[in-house]
């Protein structure tokens, strides 16, 4: 039985977080440090003045980020992000993004006080400030990832992701800030404000603000982009800008259709339609980009291993199931039915694998590069490793290389 | 498909895959910078900006306090405060702002007792009527002004009813020998409080209560 290459994940993915030797690594740990002293002190005090209050607060906005994380982080189709990466993200997002914005927001809140006067300031400081000063600093969460980690941001769902963990961490804690410090802190209080803030508001949030921001700064640092960076950046500036918008409408007293404070009765079942104003275009703009981020990865996966089908690193019948998580998905169903979950697994590591092929052969320079070689050798030796076992080879050897089998 | 490297040679004689040290402090410079300027130039582009012209404002004949530079009044009003006993009494009001937080100010002529009394009123007669889900430290402190006047000073958090928005305050109040009273409310956006608390203290030292 032909047995898989030992294989050594390809330096090119999962690069660590700890990184000594790059500045970056330092000025991320350094200013998460100092805010996290800001932000612990500020948590003492929420937990001080409302204990009971604190600990529903963090249990409800941990009960909503779980799901949101794990659903960010599937969103990337073909090659997760690794995890303390992410975790970076989300404490940039939620510690370092948080504290600085709050001292960001009063700084240039004192410059829109002098220009527009106080009573302007009272109605736009919000809308002027914060979606300037908050992505700023949350996108710098992800342009820190990206420099520690460089080979981890091939392109826009990857920057998405970053952000999107960036925003929500930084969400999160918004929100616990406004549960203790705005709805009052107690049970009560704080039920309202999960329901305004993440119940009604959720869907419209910072995820979706520094996702897109996220988007834009993997445009930009893109591997598998040809096009100029001029045109790219024209692109970011698109998505920076349709983030800063949102951020900026959802801040205004434009479209502000909430009933006035109490809200008793019915007037809670307006709150949802009110935040839907504000937030429902960018969520469907978002929804959008990820389409697209999702089509233009599938694309370029298309596009790289279809020159590779020569090889025999990768055959038409499975690029075609390959191109999709759900064929893959059943793939993997159907053959762990057929030949048991030893042939499953191995055809897991050959899609993973063939992916990563995809991913290395738009890094190197040559067709030639032993990395290359070593990787369509480790995906035949995989299929070798799979067509020998009872049951597998039908499902997986029908489209060995000459086959020439439509793409499907 | 195969992309041309946008690594550069460090040599032209140098070997494929021979590539030229990243620069690597550049970016993190850059984007240390780029911190700096958002979270502090607020605060420098605000500096250079002119502040309007404040005078000493007078009220009621009770109270004299000098704005810093920033600093102007945007109310001024006759204040009625109910006391606990019986009746009310009357006083002004004026509220000076900088926009991220304001410096509420009440005088009240004759209004007799002490400043423990005076900060109590304040806080069950005016802060309970303007303010949701007040909370009052529990602890209030003695001080003593640079001018040499005896002073009461307490904290609270509450939000405001219109908005939701939260706020936390400092109240100072004073009573002068004469039995005017003065109080002295800064208050600010959860959280930024800390931020202008410097020019509030330097205001109510710098206040004249006769």
């Amino acid at each position: 039985m032909a047995r898989p290459l030992s294989l050594a994940r390809s330096p090119l993915h999962h690069a660590r977080f700890v990184q000594p030797r790059l500045p970056a690594f330092w000025l991320y740990t350094s200013v998460v440090a100092l805010t996290g002293v800001v932000a612990i002190g500020e948590q003492n005090l929420f937990r001080e003045m409302s204990p009971s209050g604190w600990a529903l607060s963090w249990g409800l906005v941990l009960l909503y980020a779980a799901p949101v994380a794990i659903l960010i982080y599937l969103l990337d189709l073909y090659e997760r992000e690794p995890i303390p990466l992410l975790v970076a993200a989300f404490v940039w997002g939620a510690v370092a993004a948080t504290t600085l914005s709050a001292i960001g927001n009063a700084g240039w809140g004192i410059v829109v006080a002098r220009l527009g006067g106080p009573e302007f300031a009272s109605r736009w400081t919000a809308a002027l400030t914060a979606p300037f000063v908050e992505e700023i600093l949350k996108g710098v969460g992800v342009v820190l990832v990206v420099l520690i980690a460089r080979d981890e941001v091939d392109d826009v769902m990857d920057g998405f992701v970053y952000g999107a963990l960036c925003g929500l961490g930084f969400a999160i804690v918004e929100d616990v800030f406004y549960f203790i410090a705005v709805f009052g802190g107690d049970v009560e209080g704080v039920l309202q404000g999960f329901f305004v803030r993440v119940i009604a508001s959720g869907l419209y949030s910072h995820v979706l603000y520094t996702g897109l921001v996220g988007m834009a700064i993997g445009l930009v640092t893109s591997r598998r982009d040809d096009r100029p960076l001029r045109d790219r950046l024209r692109s970011a500036g698109l998505l920076v800008g349709a983030a800063v918008f949102g951020h900026f409408l959802w801040n205004s007293p434009i479209l502000e259709f909430f009933p006035p404070h109490p809200w008793e009765g019915t007037e809670w079942f307006l709150i949802p339609v009110a935040t839907a104003v504000k937030g429902l275009p960018l969520l469907l703009f978002v929804v959008l980009a990820i389409r697209l981020a999702h089509a233009r990865e599938r694309r370029w996966l298309r596009v790289t291993l279809v020159s590779e089908l020569d090889e025999g690193s990768v055959t038409p019948q499975e690029l075609a199931i390959l191109e999709s998580p759900r064929r893959r998905f059943q793939a993997r169903r159907e053959l762990r039915r057929r030949a048991g979950d030893r042939a499953a697994d191995l055809l897991k590591r050959l899609q993973r694998e063939q992916v990563n092929l995809a991913m290395v052969r738009s890094r190197v320079a040559s067709e030639t590069d032993p990395a290359l070689i070593r990787h369509r050798a480790v995906c035949r030796s995989l299929r070798d490793a799979l067509e020998a076992i009872p049951g597998a080879a039908s499902a997986v050897g029908s489209g060995r290389p000459g086959a020439d089998r439509p793409l499907g | 498909m195969i992309r041309a490297s946008s690594d550069v040679p460090a040599r032209p004689d140098a070997p494929p895959g021979a590539v030229r040290r990243a620069r690597r402090w550049l970016p993190t410079v850059l984007v240390t910078l780029l911190i700096s300027v958002t979270v502090l130039g607020g605060f420098v582009v605000a500096e250079t900006l002119p502040a309007p012209e404040v005078r000493p404002v007078a009220i009621a004949d009770v109270l004299r306090v000098r704005p810093l530079p920033g600093w102007e009044v945007v109310r001024r009003e006759q204040a009625t405060v109910p006391l606990a006993s019986e009746g009310d009494i009357s006083g002004e009001f004026a509220q000076l702002t900088r926009g991220s937080g304001a410096l509420d100010l009440l005088a009240l002529p004759g209004v007799g007792g002490d400043a423990l009394e005076l900060a109590d009123l304040y806080a069950t007669a005016v802060l309970t009527s303007q303010l949701e889900r007040l909370s009052v430290s529990s602890l209030v402190d003695r001080i003593t002004l640079p001018t040499g006047t005896e002073a009461v000073r307490f904290g609270y958090i509450g939000s405001q009813p219109q908005t939701g928005a939260a706020l936390e305050g400092s109240v100072t109040a004073i009573v002068a020998p004469s039995g005017n009273g003065a109080v002295f409310d800064g208050w600010a956006p959860q959280g930024q409080l800390e931020l202008i608390s410097e020019e509030l203290v330097a205001m109510i030292a710098r206040a004249e209560v006769v």
